[in-house]
């Protein structure tokens, strides 16, 4: 056979076994977004489709919920906390990676142990502090806590792919004339974008997605995210499993359209060329 | 241009001294190389210099400037890099013109230095491509690009062309000649190679273990080393030793008998006493091939041979003693035939049993005269 022709059919086995992986793994999305266009009497059918569907569960949620304001509650939370703990994280590790500032490896060791502690745990002692702070019912409520909980993941990937980048380029910077910061921003965080990226979705999707501490922290209606919504339509006397898997596919959809708009920025080999390999 | 005065320094490792005290003035305008084998210190050496390596004690002068503890701009130093080291999220125009960029040059002075120096080093039509759409001749241009545009007073090469192929490192070692001319720079170039150390010096540094073992034009140090360590450092392939010793000594000559039986009569500059061991150095292309009969020859068997065209190395071994002998005449010799050879005591070096050179110049090495006196 020839090369060409083995190359094509090689392809083609790895194409039909990732969709086949792939269809897997999305059947739960499936069914959310199937649950969501059936009609109250189609809801518990065990089948993946159902016919016919109906929008009227996406246009309860749409009428009942004020959904922009909340909307715009979660895209204020998440924004602010991703760009807080990839900044903060990104210094922290270009701290203890590049500069090997005195004393960062300590602190470094120090905040990988929040990692091990449970939020469930933390959330007495935090909804006390944020009383006492005046916090509840605030943005700043549940962006500090959120961003303090997210840095330290964050931390551990950008300092080992900060680790992992050519030393010599850090020192031509110095050479170039560089001070640290601009060390930083030209050279460093460049250099460790897929990391970023990688690192700005998970947070993303992690804050968007936290429902616990929200609900401790806002009880006011008008400061509500999106999280919280679901709850109305799953009670202990009470379920409408329709609309409750049609505001899940309105919160999910957020997450698809980032994922779909920077997934291009996972670019593999950005420092070929860096370095004699 | 600058004089840089590397004023005793040291250099440790925690417990480990990897550069005990040291000491070099390099003048202005001058290609310095250092060169030694791997672990010898050069490179540390050479970033103690450009003020990436913190010196332990000692300092650095810069035209008479203490720099110790200047970071690498103060100090007016750029550095080509073994690694190539070039940003790779920036193009070629950009990593040329990023020293500029950060010493807030006006942009049209960036784009007019970045322009010349890719003209120079032939990179104009590459200029918005990334590093890594670059072979690896490209890349190390643009590492000497990036280092020429911010007009040094030193500039610094570390090995950079260890990580090129044989046919384009001459290309390149041809390069930088021209580039040292053109720059008129004083310039620290780090290598292991003898051949870039002998081709491109106004004056090599021989280090091992951390110590200047010799400092010295190249013809010097070829004709005139130091030490058995720059004697069979400098020089490919190395110079033969052979053992001996001492069997008479007349005012400034000395009689020596060589392990394997011939005895020479070599001048000497330091005092030696009869009875003393000696190494006899001789370099592989000094050892004559004899005719038959003729005076002083002494007959050695060739174990194996070498013919490169140009040259033919002939690898000899005489009792314990093994000599390489490097013919550049084209004759015949096969391995297993025994041939006559003679060793010139006019091109013989001599070292004691500390390994210092005891002989005096030998007959062949002169300082060069320059062309134009030549033929006035």
């Amino acid at each position: 056979m020839m090369p060409a022709a083995r190359i094509k059919i090689r392809s083609m086995v790895i194409h039909a076994v990732l969709f086949i992986v792939l269809g897997f793994w999305m059947i739960p999305q499936i069914y959310m977004l199937s649950i969501g266009l059936r009609t109250p009497a189609q809801a518990f059918d065990a089948k993946l489709f159902t016919w016919p569907v109906t929008f009227d569960n996406f246009i309860i949620v749409i009428r009942d919920n004020p959904l922009g304001a909340i909307f715009l509650n979660s895209l204020i939370i998440t924004v602010a906390t991703v760009v807080i703990v990839v900044a903060v994280s990104s210094l922290f590790a270009f701290a203890c990676a590049i500069l090997r500032l005195k004393g960062s490896i300590f602190l470094y060791t120090t905040l990988l142990t929040t990692l091990m502690v449970p939020l469930a745990s933390m959330v007495l002692p935090l909804a006390i502090l944020l009383q006492n702070f005046g916090w509840v019912n605030t943005y700043i409520g549940l962006i500090l806590p959120y961003a303090a909980l997210g840095v330290p993941f964050a931390m551990v990937i950008l300092k080992s792919f900060m680790e992992d980048a050519p030393h010599e380029l850090f020192e031509a910077a110095r050479v170039d004339g560089c001070n640290a910061w601009q060390t930083y921003w030209h050279v460093a965080l460049p250099l460790v974008r897929p990391a970023l990226v990688f690192v700005t979705i998970w947070q993303f999707i992690v804050t968007w997605n936290e429902f616990f501490l929200a609900l401790i922290v806002l009880t006011k209606s008008e400061m509500k995210t999106l999280t919280i919504v679901p709850m109305q339509y799953s009670g202990l006397y009470m379920a409408n499993p329709g609309a409750l898997f049609a505001i899940l596919t309105l919160i999910a959809l957020p997450l698809i359209l980032l994922y779909v708009l920077v997934q291009r920025a996972f670019v593999r080999g950005l420092l070929a060329g860096a370095v004699k390999g | 241009m600058a004089t840089l005065t590397i004023d005793k320094i040291t250099k440790a490792f925690g417990n480990t001294t990897v550069i005990p005290e040291l000491s070099l003035t390099i003048e202005d305008g001058e290609f310095c190389v250092l060169v030694g084998p791997s672990g010898c210190g050069k490179s540390t050496l050479l970033r103690i210099i450009a003020g990436l390596e913190p010196i332990s004690s000692g300092r650095i002068l810069v035209d008479g400037v203490d720099m110790s503890g200047a970071e690498p701009p103060e100090r007016g130093v750029a550095m080509v890099f073994q690694s190539y080291a070039l940003y790779p999220h920036m193009d070629v125009g950009r990593n040329i013109g990023f020293g500029l960029k950060i010493a807030r040059t006006p942009a049209a002075e960036i784009v007019e230095r970045v322009g010349r120096a890719a003209d120079k080093l032939r990179l104009g039509s590459y200029l918005k491509r990334k590093p890594r759409e670059l072979s690896g001749g490209q890349r190390q241009r643009v590492a000497i690009g990036r280092a020429m545009t911010r007009k040094p007073k030193l500039f610094l090469l570390d090995e950079p062309l260890s990580n090129l192929d044989a046919a384009l490192r001459v290309g390149m070692r041809v390069e930088i000649a021209r580039l040292k001319s053109e720059l008129a720079s004083t310039m620290v170039y780090v290598t292991h190679d003898q051949v870039e150390a002998m081709t491109l010096a106004d004056r090599i540094v021989v280090m091992n273990g951390g110590r200047i073992e010799q400092v010295g034009t190249p013809l010097e140090l070829y004709h005139r080393p130091a030490n058995l360590f720059v004697a069979g450092f400098i020089g490919s392939p190395a110079m033969n030793f052979l053992n001996g010793k001492v069997v008479a000594v007349h005012g400034l000559v000395a009689t020596v008998a060589l392990s394997w039986g011939p005895t020479l009569v070599i001048p000497i500059e330091r005092h030696v006493e009869p009875g003393e061991i000696v190494t006899l150095g001789i370099r592989p292309e000094h050892v004559e091939l004899a005719g038959e009969g003729q005076a002083n020859a002494h007959v050695v068997q060739a174990s194996m041979v070498e013919l490169l065209g140009s040259d033919t190395f002939i690898y000899a071994n005489e009792r314990e003693e093994s000599l390489v002998i490097r013919d550049s005449r084209g004759r015949i010799v096969r391995a297993g035939d025994r041939i006559a050879i003679s060793l010139p005591a006019r091109v013989c070096h001599l070292f004691n049993g500390d390994g210092d050179r005891i002989s005096d110049a030998p007959a062949a090495y002169a300082e060069p005269v320059p062309l134009k006196e030549r033929i006035n």
